[in-house]
């Protein structure tokens, strides 16, 4: 942790005002794109946000300072946003089983033709249970071991259902692409 | 965690997604800001209340001691006076143990007036006699002491009485003022049933109200809009009361009771949309400044712990006029909410959205209620009573909509109705 953020998380922790709003300022941006990524609409994002930082804000004791701050913030905006999935949806991969997936290929080039917001938006147009899994696994970088622990699923259901989720989610790329360029004709 | 940097796709879909950093909305840190200033707030008045809690119960527990150890006094004296002095039908017998102490002068014993026939046995020299209904314990003692008796059992057989230990009752013994080359008595009976029967302490007060809540949520941007719920529930309780006799009836009341309630709101406010044709996409009409209504229904499920203190204005022998105040803690057990559909001209219909979206951290909150009761007692039996009378309370607390924070000033008034039973 860096020396200023160890100084704005003394001063938080002493309930300054306009030490919190700084710490926020400075997290809030990023911590948007990680709400907006496992939630449905920006509504969704803005309650995941909002409910993720009082969680910050009130755990800030048992932040020890042995990482980054920052990833310490994401993992609590992470863990919020999987409750806020897991309280709306009560068995996160009972829609995902009846999703026919007929080809498993993927292509690697899909990537390439996207901005940032694309792909969010894409992301946020998958099934709750493929969206937390893509997201922990190929974002947050967690093992498929990590992720069933997260998700209370076995590892190898991680891994099928990250297989699964990857190539919808090309899916919805690709149509979306083909709109776009239809819209822009 | 997993080594991906290898994986190009899954490297590219990182950098991409963390590239996104949109600007959140100004309503996030205003709300987290708020649900900030009343959690320091909540924590105050949770000390604060907490150490009044305590207080009163080491006071209540401190004077509950102090008026049981003057009333095992009182008792004492009733006992020894009572017994002695105006009992007719009950033997007293006084043992005679050892001959080697003598009974000085004692305020108890000197008015202590033997009014039944009682038999003074000895049982070291088999000699027993019977005491005249005028005889006095002083002359029973003087006696005693003549014959070389000194240390006196009282006891009293027929009530079947539960027998203390007087050295063991410092308190007790202190104000008997036996001389300092006598022994205390060994054994003395003292009755308890009487003082059981006769001092009703505790009650159980089982009761049911009428209440109604006149709410206003006041939002605290900077429109300051308002919005008034009205509701009527039935609440139920049970409480129970101690009374302190020794201090003019002073009450205290503890009590759990449960709630459930609907309340229904309508709101009006403008509206600004522009309405599309749903096949080509195209704008139809801007609508300005058309009233939008939406209106629907808010259920609680809420749960409560009372605390308080009362006192008897006026206390007559069946009838009592009762004020009670004290602080109440809700627990929300079960919250949800009902909006209808808003309607607005050209039959364009909107559904409304969840009007009042709590958060997960505000559910299940506590808060706390100021409450002011008044009640009216009639005692039925020396166990039943009845109450009834007026109920009160007033309560300030914080929501969250997803728009915005709100306060809300809940006032409840309402009748009940209640038994009382004393043990």
């Amino acid at each position: 942790m860096s020396e200023s953020d160890n100084e704005l998380v003394q001063l938080c922790l002493k309930g300054n005002a306009t030490a919190q709003k700084r710490l926020y300022e400075g997290f809030a941006s990023k911590m948007t794109g990680v709400c907006y990524r496992y939630a449905r609409n920006g509504e969704d994002a803005r309650d995941i946000l909002q409910e993720g930082f009082i969680k910050v804000f009130t755990r800030l004791k048992s932040f020890k300072g042995d990482g980054p701050l920052e990833a310490w913030i994401r993992r609590i905006m992470v863990n919020t946003a999987l409750d806020f999935i897991k309280a709306r949806s009560k068995n996160l991969f009972e829609d995902e089983e009846k999703i026919e997936i007929k080809n498993h290929a993927t292509n690697p080039e899909v990537l390439h033709k996207l901005q940032s917001e694309d792909l969010v938006n894409c992301i946020s147009k998958l099934p709750e249970g493929f969206k937390a899994v893509f997201n922990l696994y190929a974002i947050e970088g967690f093992s498929h071991k990590e992720v069933g622990e997260a998700l209370g699923i076995t590892e190898s259901t991680s891994r099928s259902q990250y297989t699964r989720a990857r190539v919808k989610l090309e899916q919805i790329i690709q149509q979306r692409f083909k709109v776009k360029e239809y819209e822009r004709v | 965690m997993k080594e991906f940097e290898n994986d190009n796709w899954e490297l590219k879909a990182r950098q991409l997604a963390d590239a996104f950093q949109p600007t959140p909305d100004d309503s996030v840190w205003l709300n987290v800001e708020a649900t900030l200033k009343q959690k320091k707030r909540r924590g105050f008045f949770f000390l604060l209340f907490s150490a009044i809690g305590v207080a009163g119960l080491v006071y209540g527990g401190v004077t509950l001691y102090l008026l049981n150890a003057g009333d095992k006094y009182a008792s004492f004296q009733n006992n020894v006076e009572g017994k002695v002095e105006s009992t007719t039908q009950k033997n007293i017998s006084i043992e005679i143990k050892s001959p080697s102490v003598t009974v000085a002068e004692n305020s108890v014993f000197e008015k202590a007036q033997v009014t039944a026939s009682n038999k003074l046995a000895n049982k070291e020299k088999g000699v027993s006699k019977n005491i005249s209904s005028s005889t006095n314990l002083n002359t029973v003692i003087n006696e005693n002491q003549s014959m070389g008796i000194p240390e006196v059992i009282v006891s009293e057989p027929s009530l079947n009485t539960s027998v203390a230990n007087l050295k063991a009752l410092p308190l007790l013994f202190s104000s008997l003022n036996f001389s300092e080359n006598i022994s205390s008595p060994d054994k003395i009976s003292v009755s308890q049933t009487d003082y059981v029967n006769k001092i009703h302490r505790w009650m159980l007060l089982a009761s049911t109200s009428y209440m109604n809540q006149h709410s206003v949520l006041q939002s605290i941007d900077s429109f300051k809009t308002f919005q008034k719920q009205d509701a009527n529930y039935f609440d139920g309780s049970l409480n129970l009361i101690y009374q302190f006799p020794k201090a003019k009836n002073l009450e205290l009341n503890f009590g759990i009771g449960f709630y459930e309630m609907s309340q229904n709101y309508a709101e009006s406010k403008y509206l600004v949309f522009t309405t599309y044709d749903t096949t080509t996409g195209a704008p139809l009409a801007l609508h300005d400044k058309l009233i939008d209504t939406e209106s629907g229904s808010e259920f609680f499920r809420n749960g409560y712990l009372d605390f308080g203190i009362g006192l008897p204005i006026i206390s007559g022998k069946k009838f009592s006029w009762n004020l009670n105040s004290g602080v109440r803690t809700e627990y929300l057990l079960k919250y949800s909410t009902t909006s209808s559909i808003a309607t607005v001209p050209n039959t364009f219909s909107n559904a409304v959205y969840s009007i009042e979206a709590i958060s997960q951290n505000t559910v299940n909150r506590i808060y706390l209620k100021g409450i002011l009761n008044s009640s009216l007692r009639y005692s039925l039996s020396q166990k039943l009573g009845l109450q009834t009378g007026i109920n009160s309370s007033y309560s300030l607390t914080d929501r969250y909509k997803k728009s915005g924070s709100l306060h809300q000033h809940d006032l409840n008034y309402g009748i009940n109705l209640g038994l009382l039973y004393r043990f």
